[in-house]
């Protein structure tokens, strides 16, 4: 389907946020899920790009987009107006139950890109949502928050004082912790939930071919009861169990 | 009347555009995104004899106009496939589009999942295709794909055992292809499936290591059609049996072209991870060409450029 591009704003020197006007997509979307965008025309960039879905208002959806190389540069030279082709919204998002009041977001740098809807509807909800961002230097980012008031924000320095960020953040009674950001930062946040007994779930990211569970390009170690198996970071993720995923033991 | 129809030996389906293994799912994935009824037949992912927890990731790197891949066929192994897997297919597709693939290590294990795949489900699916361009512990990459002999034997050892149409997925990478192609043509099988994908290499530049968990990988997509188109004509002229060519189509032109040079009909692999609903656009596309061209079917149109 097409997504018109209405707003383009730019956050930091490398992170712009795109709205994007596509009634269908926002109204089927939910927190945790994500799209996959067809950078142009060409056959190169060949694969579409998968992107976290950053915000739902109405009939728009709106990403945090990081420039790291041809695809993302190429889309900081796309003007409101153009129409962009787009599936989604794909994939497994987070959940929590109806019971669970206090939730802690764990965002890493970029990574924050798919918290900020969760932390919507939880407020939306009348949950209490606790941000915790690593590194602080990145703190930039923020500024991308339509409603950084309705939360209560903190900050790690970098991974080394994450843990005890974490833990203090946990102390203050949190029932549910999500989080997204690079690998070693979601284990560390993994590691310290699991250790005060605190479900915890981490949005996975893993290159991707189809997004939409074709390829098995993006497979991922995950423990079941059988052992040690691939799953599909598309389809059965992005949003996976802390105590499901494991970082280094493969097959 | 126009007809689209399209006979590879045994086997008829409604039009000569078939989703590749691997690149297709179980079709039924796909069902939320196009119009199913659309595919002459979708080859389901490769079935081995034992399940395959399939390569480390990262296995998919982007190069110009294609991939390089390196899932490692992983696939939750027959049980499961028989169980799970071949109802939901059952329920998404027509008899006449579903196309059973299958990879063992020695012949016996090819044969036996052959005879099991017609025990179960031979009254409900189209054809068998054997993909011998797996890897094969004993014999090395892809040992049915390049020695003549072994291709032969498994051809008429499968052959013997099942009644069902045959198609045999071997790998143009060899030197020796058109030999072995020969070989396929002699032991008889009902199509012959091309996958053409050349070795290839990506280096992260970040990382400084090989961006693949495998380091290399068959390329796949456009960026590789025309040395599939080649392969092809080449081997258009070397054998009898049809041809089923893959290797970067992306449009009807591009499966257009690849009958051109001798395909009777094609596979469409990795373009569906881009645009889900692409087969559909290419029948459409080969319809309306039909039409304004006044031709009642595309069988007049296989090899033609070689006349
Ligand atoms: C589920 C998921 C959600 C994502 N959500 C967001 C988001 O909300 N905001 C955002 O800015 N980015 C997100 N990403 C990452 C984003 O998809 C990549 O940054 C983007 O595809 C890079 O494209 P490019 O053409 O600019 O870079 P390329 O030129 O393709 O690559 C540049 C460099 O980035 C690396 N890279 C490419 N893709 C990824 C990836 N998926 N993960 C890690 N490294 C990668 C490459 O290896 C290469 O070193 C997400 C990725 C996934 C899998
Ligand atoms: C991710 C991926 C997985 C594949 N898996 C299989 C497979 O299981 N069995 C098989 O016979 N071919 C497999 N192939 C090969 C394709 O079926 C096809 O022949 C090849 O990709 C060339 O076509 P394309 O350029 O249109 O992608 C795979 C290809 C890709 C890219
Ligand atoms: S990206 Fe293709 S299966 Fe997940």
């Amino acid at each position: 389907m097409l997504a018109k591009l209405i707003e383009f704003r730019s956050v930091t020197e490398r992170d712009a946020l795109y709205v994007f006007d596509c009634p269908e997509l926002a109204r089927a979307a939910s927190p945790g899920q994500i799209v996959e965008l067809k950078i142009n025309d060409c056959l190169d960039p060949f694969l579409r790009r998968p992107l976290s879905i950053f915000d739902v208002e109405g009939d728009t959806f709106s990403l945090l987009v990081r420039t790291v190389g041809r695809g993302t540069e190429y889309m900081t030279r796309w003007k409101p107006g153009v129409e962009v082709d787009v599936l989604g919204p794909l994939g497994k998002g987070f959940s929590w139950s109806e019971k669970e009041e206090t939730f802690a977001l764990v965002g890493g740098g970029v990574g924050m890109a798919s918290l900020n809807f969760l932390a919507r509807r939880l407020l939306e909800q009348g949950k209490q949502v606790h941000l915790l961002f690593s590194p602080k230097r990145d703190s930039q980012l923020l500024n991308a928050l339509p409603q950084p008031e309705r939360m209560d924000i903190s900050f790690a320095e970098n991974r080394t004082a994450l843990p005890a960020a974490l833990n203090a953040l946990l102390a203050k009674g949190i029932d549910r912790v999500f989080c997204c950001g690079p690998d070693g930062l979601m284990e560390i946040v993994a590691k310290t939930s699991m250790a005060n007994n605190i479900p915890c779930q981490l949005s996975m990211e893993r290159h991707m071919a189809c997004g939409i569970g074709i390829c098995l390009g993006c497979a991922i170690a995950i423990r079941t009861e059988q052992g040690l198996t691939y799953k599909k970071a598309c389809k059965d993720g992005p949003v996976f169990e802390a105590e499901e995923v494991s970082f280094h033991e493969e097959h | 009347m126009k007809n689209i129809k399209t006979k590879l030996g045994q086997a008829e389906f409604r039009n000569p555009v078939l989703g590749a293994s691997g690149c297709t799912g179980y079709a039924y994935e796909l069902e939320s995104y196009t119009d199913l009824s659309r595919y002459g037949a979708v080859t389901l992912k490769t079935v081995t004899y034992t399940p395959r927890h399939g390569n480390h990731p990262e296995r998919i790197a982007e190069v110009p106009a294609g991939i390089i891949s390196s899932i490692g066929l992983q696939n939750p192994g027959p049980d499961v496939f028989f169980d799970d897997t071949m109802p939901k297919v059952i329920d998404a597709l027509d008899r006449d589009q579903i196309i059973v693939s299958v990879a063992g290590d020695t012949i016996e294990e090819y044969v036996e999942l052959c005879c099991r795949t017609s025990q179960r489900y031979g009254e409900k699916i189209a054809a068998l295709e054997i993909n011998a361009a797996c890897p094969n512990v004993r014999f090395g990459v892809g040992y049915f794909s390049r020695d003549p002999q072994a291709a032969f034997d498994l051809i008429e050892t499968v052959k013997s055992a099942v009644s069902l149409p045959v198609f045999f997925k071997f790998n143009t990478n060899f030197e020796n292809y058109l030999e072995v192609a020969s070989a396929i043509d002699e032991a008889g099988v009902d199509a012959l499936y091309t996958s053409n994908t050349p070795l290839g290499l990506k280096i992260n530049i970040r990382t400084r290591r090989p961006a693949i968990g495998n380091v290399v990988g068959p390329i796949c997509g456009p960026a590789i059609r025309p040395i599939g188109m080649l392969r092809v004509w080449n081997l258009y002229q070397k054998v009898k049996m049809p041809i089923i060519a893959s290797g970067g189509v992306y449009t009807w032109e591009d499966a257009l072209e690849y009958m051109l040079a001798g395909a009777a009909a094609v596979g469409v692999g990795s373009a569906q991870f881009v645009q889900p609903d692409v087969v559909k656009h290419i029948v459409d596309g080969l319809e309306r060409y039909m039409e304004r061209e006044s031709l009642d079917s595309l069988t007049s149109l296989v090899g033609a450029a070689h006349r």
